[in-house]
């Protein structure tokens, strides 16, 4: 019997997720000693920590490792992915205290939640190894599932909580068989070793077959979370039901991590590429069309966004079946623009729902009058998440649909571009309404507090700044995803 | 002693995973859809653990091990928040029947 070697490990790789679980620690533990309601040491704690990962994640970038008997790994895709996760957790910490007061929903094990969940979300970023990847899934959706449900005393809350959990639990379960399967082809549950079983497999032969059905179900799974038609079913209710801080949180986080496993996964299917991408253009095509034009006829601000979202999976699944570096880019880049304008445009609807206003598009008419500031960070979301330029989300709909032209996938850069098209009907007549007079007296005179000012200023000018000189993160995304391709590796590991 | 062939035991993993999939979608009572969802999870580590009898080294034999254990292990952590949320829905009113939990939708 062969003894089993204890692998040399290197520690700076997991150090940004170790500190997000250690800060997790720390306010939960702090929680207890905080008279009750008391909650901004904890959001500051939690700051810190997120903070002080995105320092050590910094200090990663450019640097290729695998480490821990290679279950963890450290390239820049994943500096590139957990920074954004890491700002949008800390965007969303930001304006959390003052909406969960308002709302009289004053439980302290939000902050501790949302610190699990972004190291769930980081984890299965950090990671080729399927195992690392499912506990990170898990991690980051049973805090989610929590959060969803956090309105304890309201109904709606608690049932979009329980329909997030059945079919989050449901998709799951076809992820995890898919790695089961994945297991029985290849003896390991690496991504990295993909191409090369299937190189090595014989068409009609039982390896073949397993690796199909594997990439098929754990597409299933990673559709759902990344909220990919026709996988989508649960993304109105949940985002419409669940505290909106938390929307925005889901929104921007689980797509990002849910994305970089397929970006990861897909690319290591690339000699399978054949077989996966037809069924990936059809989701593409299908999200790009219900997302975009189900939202067309949304009059919930919140559920109009939703299916928005499926829309935006859409364009990104469209990055994907392209599979060449500008579109492998634009994801990249699409991803970090669009967990900035995901946050701040629920962060804007968190305002008006905090004040017990109604989240439709009606009552948004008028907001500039009251709100100038809040009307006008919503006027700039908006267009960028239309994709109208000077604004970041215009470059990353740009490098898609170069990529899409680039792949040879024409018929979905015209479906991108068409539907973009519609997209902007909807985004322009909120923008439109929140400039028009309103139809009644608003319901509750409210301000913009000052955390919730300098998370808008942030989005702002991170989606202006990217939207004026996208050349610094379109780079810095082309070189990830050139490494990636290149499989440079500095494996740490061994006696 | 004449062995259980692997096919067997793959076959048997994949009937209750169509099984399970299948009650999820007819089931009504949140319980028992809770219940298919780890019928389906008890399915795939039943796969693994056929597997990982067929691995050739020992490395590879612990890796589909120890994912079960990680399995069962998340499965109960499922239990705990699933239960919790249904326990909240059923004192906020008296029931959780799927068909009735439907006020978000318009």
């Amino acid at each position: 019997m062969e003894a089993l070697n204890i692998p040399q490990v290197e520690w700076s790789a997991l150090l940004p997720v170790l500190t997000v679980v250690g800060a997790a620690l720390l306010v939960l533990i702090l929680e207890l000693f905080l008279p009750r309601g008391q909650h901004t040491p904890l959001m500051l704690v939690g700051l810190l920590g997120l903070g002080l990962a995105g320092y050590f994640q910094l200090a990663l970038w450019g640097a290729s490792l695998v480490t821990w008997a290679e279950t963890a790994l450290s390239d820049n895709i994943a500096v590139l992915l957990n920074l954004a996760i890491l700002v949008s957790s800390g965007l969303v910490l930001l304006f959390a205290d003052d909406y969960l007061r308002a709302r009289n929903m004053r439980y302290g094990e939000f902050y501790p939640l949302l610190l699990f969940a972004t190291a769930g979300a980081m984890l299965m970023i950090s990671s080729t190894n399927l195992m690392v990847v499912f506990l990170g899934l898990e991690v980051l959706s049973l805090s989610l599932y929590v959060l969803t449900g956090l309105a304890r005393a309201e109904v709606r809350s608690e049932e979009a909580a329980l329909k997030y959990f059945l079919l989050g639990a449901f998709a799951s379960a076809f992820f995890l068989y898919g790695i089961a399967l994945l297991y029985g082809a290849q003896g390991s549950v690496d991504m990295r070793v993909i191409s090369a079983s299937w190189v090595a497999s014989m068409p009609g032969k039982m390896t073949n077959a397993l690796l199909v059905a594997s990439l098929a179900l754990m597409l299933v799974g990673l559709g759902f979370k990344a909220a990919l038609a026709p996988f989508h079913m649960w993304t109105p209710d949940v985002y419409q039901g669940a505290p909106t801080v938390a929307t925005a949180y889901m929104a921007a986080v689980s797509k990002v991590a849910a994305f970089g496993v397929l970006l990861r996964l897909l690319s290591a299917a690339m000699p399978m590429l054949d077989l996966w991408s037809p069924i990936m253009w059809a989701i593409a095509l299908l999200s790009m069309l219900v997302g975009n034009l189900v939202a067309l006829i949304q009059r919930d601000a919140k559920r109009m966004l939703a299916y928005s979202s499926v829309g935006h999976a859409g364009y990104l699944a469209v990055g994907l079946v392209s599979m060449n570096m500008t579109s492998l880019t634009g994801v990249l880049f699409y991803l970090v623009a669009y967990a900035l304008m995901t946050v701040g445009a629920f962060g804007v609807l968190s305002l008006m729902a905090r004040a017990g206003d109604a989240t439709t598009v009606d009552a948004l008419r008028g907001l500039a009058r009251r709100q100038p500031f809040a009307a006008f960070a919503m006027a700039i979301l908006m267009l960028s998440l239309a994709g109208i330029p000077p604004t970041a989300g215009f470059w990353g709909k740009w490098y898609l649909f170069l990529g899409a032209l680039e792949g040879g996938q024409t018929l979905l850069a015209i479906v991108l571009a068409l539907t973009s098209v519609v997209g902007a009907a909807y985004y322009l007549r909120l923008t439109f309404s929140l400039y028009a007079d309103a139809l009644e007296a608003p319901a509750a005179r409210w301000s913009v507090p000052a955390p919730m000012v300098v998370c808008l200023l942030i989005c702002l000018i991170g989606l202006i700044g990217l939207g004026i000189a996208p050349r610094p993160l379109a780079e810095s995304s082309r070189q990830a995803v050139e490494r990636m391709a290149n499989g440079e590796w500095q494996v740490v590991s061994g006696e | 002693m004449t062995a259980v062939p692997a096919s067997a035991y793959l076959t048997l993993a994949a009937f209750l995973f169509a099984i399970g999939a299948a009650g999820v979608l007819i089931k009504r009572n949140p319980i028992v859809i809770f219940m298919c969802i780890e019928l389906m999870l008890n399915a795939v580590n039943l796969t693994f653990l056929t597997f990982a009898l067929h691995q050739p080294n020992l490395q590879a034999q612990v890796a589909g091990h120890v994912f079960v254990l990680f399995v069962i292990g998340v499965a109960a952590a499922e239990v705990a928040v699933g239960l919790g949320i249904i326990v909240v829905i059923f004192r906020l009113r008296e029931t959780i029947d799927v068909d009735s939990v439907s006020l978000l939708r318009e």
